[in-house]
C-alpha cells in the first residue's frame, strides 16, 4: 500500500511541485494551504509524513506542528519543516517546535526525494 | 611677658594630651596656664616689698599668701588631668577663700573682700561650664552670708582702723586681676570670632575655587549656609534655599533620596550622593503669574563635618557640607543616547525583518524555478507527457516573473530612497489606465473571491504623471487591498475631481490596521502585525514605494482604517503635474475614524455592512 504525505503548503505553484515529485514517486498526497485544516486532514487520513511549510495564513506551521506534537494520536508522525525564511537560527526555532527534519527553499529536488524517503523508505 | 604672650607654644607642651588634638581646646588650656602664670609672677614681684613694709604677716595674709599658690598647683592639675572645669573651679574656691581671710583681716565689709568675691563667678565663666559658674555663685552667696554673720556676731570686724591703705593695695590687687581676667575673656572671644571669620572666609574662598555650589546642613538638612555659587549657578541665593528652601524645591519625586544622602552623611563618615532635580525660577509661594516650573537636574555629594575622626557640630548647628553641581547637560545627553539607541534599535530590528521577508519572497518564486528545471532538466524524473513538460515551463515562466517584480519593487525603492527616480511626465487619460490596472489584479481578486469595483467620474480631464509610476501606485494600492482581504469582501475604486487634484481611492472591506500601527504606514519595511502571524506575501515596500511616486508628483496620501473592518487608501495627484512641487516622499496623513467619506461614499465604519 502506498504511503501518504500530508502537504501543507500555501504558495500554489510550490505545491504543485511537491505534489507532482511525491506522485511521481509512488506516494498519495494530501493537500491543504490552511493549518487549521491540516489537523483536520491528519486526524482524517492518518499520514505516513507531513511536509510543512512555515509561512501560513491564520497560524504558523510552526504552531500547528506543536499542536500535533503534543496530540497523542498525532505525534508519531513525522513532520519536515519547509520554509523560505532561512535566516540564522530558523533552523533551531523549529527542531524545537518539534520537526523531525527541516528544508529550506529552494529546496534540492534530490536531496528533497531522498530526506522523504528516509522517513518512508523506497516504495 | 610679651615674649610669653607671643610664645604660646611654649605651654603647648604643658597641655595634657586629650585636648592636643582639638585646636581650640589647646589654645584655651594655654590661655589657663599663662594667666595663672601671670598672676603668680605678679604676687611674686609684688610680695617682698609689702613684706617690707608690713612686717610679719598676721595669720590672715598667710592665708592670701597660700592661697595666692592656688595658681600654680591648678597649673599643674590642669596639666595633669586635662579638666578645664575643675582647674576653674579650684581657682574660684581659691578666691572665694582668699575674699574670706580678707574679710577677716580686714574687716567684712571693706570693699577688697568684695572684689575678690566677685573674682570668682568671673573665673568660673571661663570653664563654659554653667554648672560651675552656678555652684561658685552659690558659695559666693555663702561666703556673703558668712560674712555678715561673722560680723552680727563680732567674729569679723564691720571695718578695721587704720587698715585704710591696706584695704586700698587689696582693692587695687583686686581690680588688676579683674581687668588681667576681663582682658583674658575679650582676648579670648576675639580669637573665637576670628577663627570662626577665617573659617567662613576659607569656605567661601574653597567653594569659590570648586566653582560649584556649597551648602552647610543641620542634622536635619535645613540650609545654613549658601556659598555665592549657587547664584551664579541656579539663580538662587540664601534667600531661596536657607532653611526648608532647598527640600521645598527639590522635585517631590526625588526628596526621598535627597534626604536618604543627607542622613547616610550625617550618620556616616563617608560621602554620600543623590541626584535630584531642582526648580529654579520663583518660589512657590510668589504671587507671581503662574508659570511652569523649570527643573535642573542636580548632583549632590554630601558629607559630616569632622574633627578629630568624630562627626562634629559647628556653633550655628552645621554638621553636613554638601556640594551641588548642575548635571541637566550630563542628563540630556543620556536622554538622547537612549532615545537614538533605541531609534537604532528599531530601525535595525525594522532592516533584519525586511531582510527576511526579502529572503522569504525571493526564495519562494526560486523554489518553483529551480525544483520545475531540475525536474526538466533529470531524465530520471522528468515527465514523459509532453503537456506536463510545457507546464512546468510555462510555472518557470511566471515565477521567473514575479520574481523579476519583487526586484523591481526593491530598485524603484532604493532609487527613490536615493533621490533618483526620473519621472517623465505626459498627458495620461485616467480611465484607461485605471481599466488597466484592475484587469491586472483581477484575477486574483477573482481567486480569492473578492468583488473589484470600479467608479470612475465621468469626463475626467487628462492627467500629467509618469505612466509607469501611476500604474506602479495603482497595481501596489490594488493588490495590498486584495490581498489582505478575505473571500466575499469588496474592492472598490473610486476617481473623482477634487480641486486642483484626481482624488484615486482604494477602499477594501479587509482585514484593517492597527490604530498604533497606522503612524508606521508607509515606512520602508514596515509590515502591520495585525494580524498576528506575518501572513500576507510583499515584502512590506508596497505602500513604501506609493509613497514615494506620489511624493515625487507632489501628491498627498491619507489612509483611514479600522482592524477587521476595512481600511481606505486615499492619493491626490495633482492634475497639472508636480511641478517644483516633487519632493522625495510624500507624508501619510492617518485620518481620524468616521470623519473621512470611503469609497462608497459611506464612513469606514459603514464599509463593514457593506460586506
Amino acid at each position: 500500500m502506498s504511503k501518504t504525505v500530508l502537504i501543507v503548503e500555501d504558495n500554489e505553484l510550490n505545491m504543485k511541485l511537491f505534489n507532482d515529485l511525491l506522485e511521481a514517486h509512488g506516494y498519495v498526497t494530501v493537500q491543504t494551504r490552511n493549518g487549521m485544516e491540516a489537523i483536520e486532514l491528519a486526524r482524517l487520513h492518518r499520514p505516513d509524513l507531513i511536509l510543512m511549510d512555515i509561512q501560513l495564513p491564520e497560524v504558523s506551521g510552526l504552531e500547528v506542528t506543536k499542536w500535533i506534537k503534543t496530540d497523542e494520536e498525532l505525534k508519531h508522525i513525522p513532520v519536515i519543516a519547509i520554509t523560505a525564511f532561512a535566516m540564522k537560527g530558523d533552523e533551531e526555532k523549529m527542531r524545537q517546535g518539534g520537526c523531525e527534519a527541516y528544508l529550506s527553499k529552494p529546496i534540492s529536488v534530490v536531496k528533497f526525494l531522498e530526506t522523504v524517503k528516509s522517513f518512508l523508505g523506497g516504495r | 611677658m610679651s615674649d610669653l604672650w607671643r610664645y604660646r607654644e611654649g605651654f603647648a607642651g604643658w597641655v595634657h594630651e586629650t585636648a592636643r588634638a582639638h585646636p581650640a581646646e589647646s589654645d584655651r588650656h594655654a590661655a589657663f596656664f599663662r594667666r595663672r602664670l601671670l598672676g603668680a609672677l605678679g604676687i611674686a614681684i609684688l610680695a617682698p616689698p609689702y613684706l617690707a613694709l608690713r612686717g610679719a604677716p598676721a595669720l590672715w595674709e598667710t592665708i592670701v599668701f597660700l592661697l595666692a599658690l592656688a595658681p600654680l598647683v591648678s597649673v599643674v592639675a590642669l596639666s595633669r588631668t586635662g579638666d578645664l572645669v575643675a582647674a576653674h573651679a579650684l581657682s574660684a574656691v581659691a578666691c572665694i577663700l582668699a575674699s574670706l581671710a580678707i574679710a577677716a583681716g580686714l574687716g567684712g565689709l571693706s570693699g577688697a573682700a568684695l572684689i575678690w568675691l566677685a573674682l570668682a563667678p568671673m573665673e568660673a565663666i571661663f570653664s563654659r561650664s554653667s554648672t560651675l559658674v552656678a555652684r561658685v555663685s552659690a558659695g559666693c552667696a555663702a561666703a556673703v552670708a558668712l560674712i555678715l554673720a561673722g560680723v552680727a556676731f563680732g567674729v569679723i570686724p564691720a571695718a578695721v582702723d587704720g587698715a585704710v591703705a591696706l584695704n586700698g593695695v587689696y582693692v587695687l590687687a583686686g581690680l588688676a586681676s579683674a581687668a588681667a581676667t576681663a582682658i583674658g575673656l575679650s582676648a579670648a572671644d576675639f580669637t573665637r570670632a576670628r577663627s570662626q571669620e577665617m573659617g567662613e572666609a576659607r569656605f567661601a574662598t574653597l567653594a569659590g575655587a570648586l566653582g560649584d555650589p556649597m551648602l552647610r546642613h543641620d542634622r536635619n538638612g535645613s540650609v545654613l549656609y549658601v556659598s555665592r555659587e549657587s547664584e551664579t549657578h541656579f539663580g538662587l541665593g540664601a534667600r531661596d534655599l536657607n532653611g526648608r528652601g532647598l527640600f521645598e524645591r527639590i522635585f517631590v519625586q526625588d526628596r526621598p533620596a535627597f534626604l536618604k544622602a543627607l542622613s547616610q552623611a550625617s550618620n556616616g563618615e563617608a560621602a554620600a550622593r543623590a541626584e535630584f532635580r531642582l526648580r529654579i525660577g520663583a518660589a512657590s509661594g510668589d504671587h507671581a503669574a503662574y508659570a511652569e516650573p523649570i527643573f535642573r537636574w542636580v548632583e549632590m555629594r554630601c558629607r559630616r563635618l569632622m574633627i578629630g575622626g568624630h562627626g562634629a557640630v559647628e556653633a550655628d548647628g552645621a554638621c553636613v557640607i554638601s556640594i551641588l553641581r548642575d548635571i541637566s547637560r550630563e542628563k540630556r545627553a543620556e536622554q538622547d543616547r537612549e532615545a537614538a539607541l533605541e531609534t537604532a534599535d528599531r530601525a535595525n530590528a525594522s532592516k533584519d525583518r525586511f531582510l527576511a521577508n526579502l529572503s522569504h519572497e525571493l526564495r519562494t518564486p526560486l523554489n518553483a524555478i529551480i525544483g520545475f528545471s531540475e525536474i526538466l532538466a533529470n531524465e530520471a524524473i522528468m515527465p514523459d507527457a509532453m503537456a506536463r513538460r510545457r507546464e512546468y515551463a510555462g510555472i518557470i515562466n511566471a515565477s521567473g516573473q514575479h520574481l523579476l517584480s519583487v526586484v523591481n519593487a526593491i530598485l524603484d525603492m532604493s532609487k527613490i530612497e536615493a533621490g533618483c527616480f526620473e519621472i517623465a511626465s505626459e498627458a495620461l487619460d485616467v480611465a484607461p489606465l485605471i481599466e488597466t490596472c484592475c484587469d491586472m489584479v483581477k484575477l486574483k481578486a477573482e481567486q480569492s473571491g473578492l468583488r473589484l469595483l470600479r467608479d470612475c467620474a465621468p469626463n475626467l480631464p487628462q492627467l500629467v504623471a509618469d505612466e509607469r509610476a501611476c500604474k506602479q501606485i495603482l497595481i501596489n494600492l490594488l493588490s495590498n487591498a486584495v490581498k489582505f482581504t478575505p473571500g466575499g469582501g469588496e474592492v472598490r475604486v473610486t476617481v473623482r475631481i477634487e480641486g486642483r487634484s484626481l482624488s484615486i481611492e482604494v477602499a477594501d472591506t479587509g482585514v484593517g490596521v492597527k490604530q498604533t500601527d497606522l503612524p508606521r504606514l508607509g515606512d520602508a519595511f514596515f509590515q502591520s502585525a495585525a494580524t498576528g502571524a506575518r501572513n500576507a506575501e510583499g515584502t512590506g515596500l508596497g505602500l513604501s514605494v506609493v509613497r514615494g511616486l506620489v511624493g515625487l508628483h507632489g501628491g498627498a496620501i491619507s489612509i483611514a482604517s479600522v482592524l477587521g473592518q476595512g481600511t481606505c487608501v486615499k492619493v491626490l495627484l495633482p492634475i497639472e503635474g508636480a511641478g517644483a512641487a516633487g519632493r522625495r516622499s510624500a507624508s501619510i496623513d492617518v485620518i481620524p475614524l468616521f470623519s473621512v467619506p470611503s469609497a462608497s461614499g459611506a464612513s469606514v465604519s459603514r464599509v463593514k455592512k457593506v460586506a
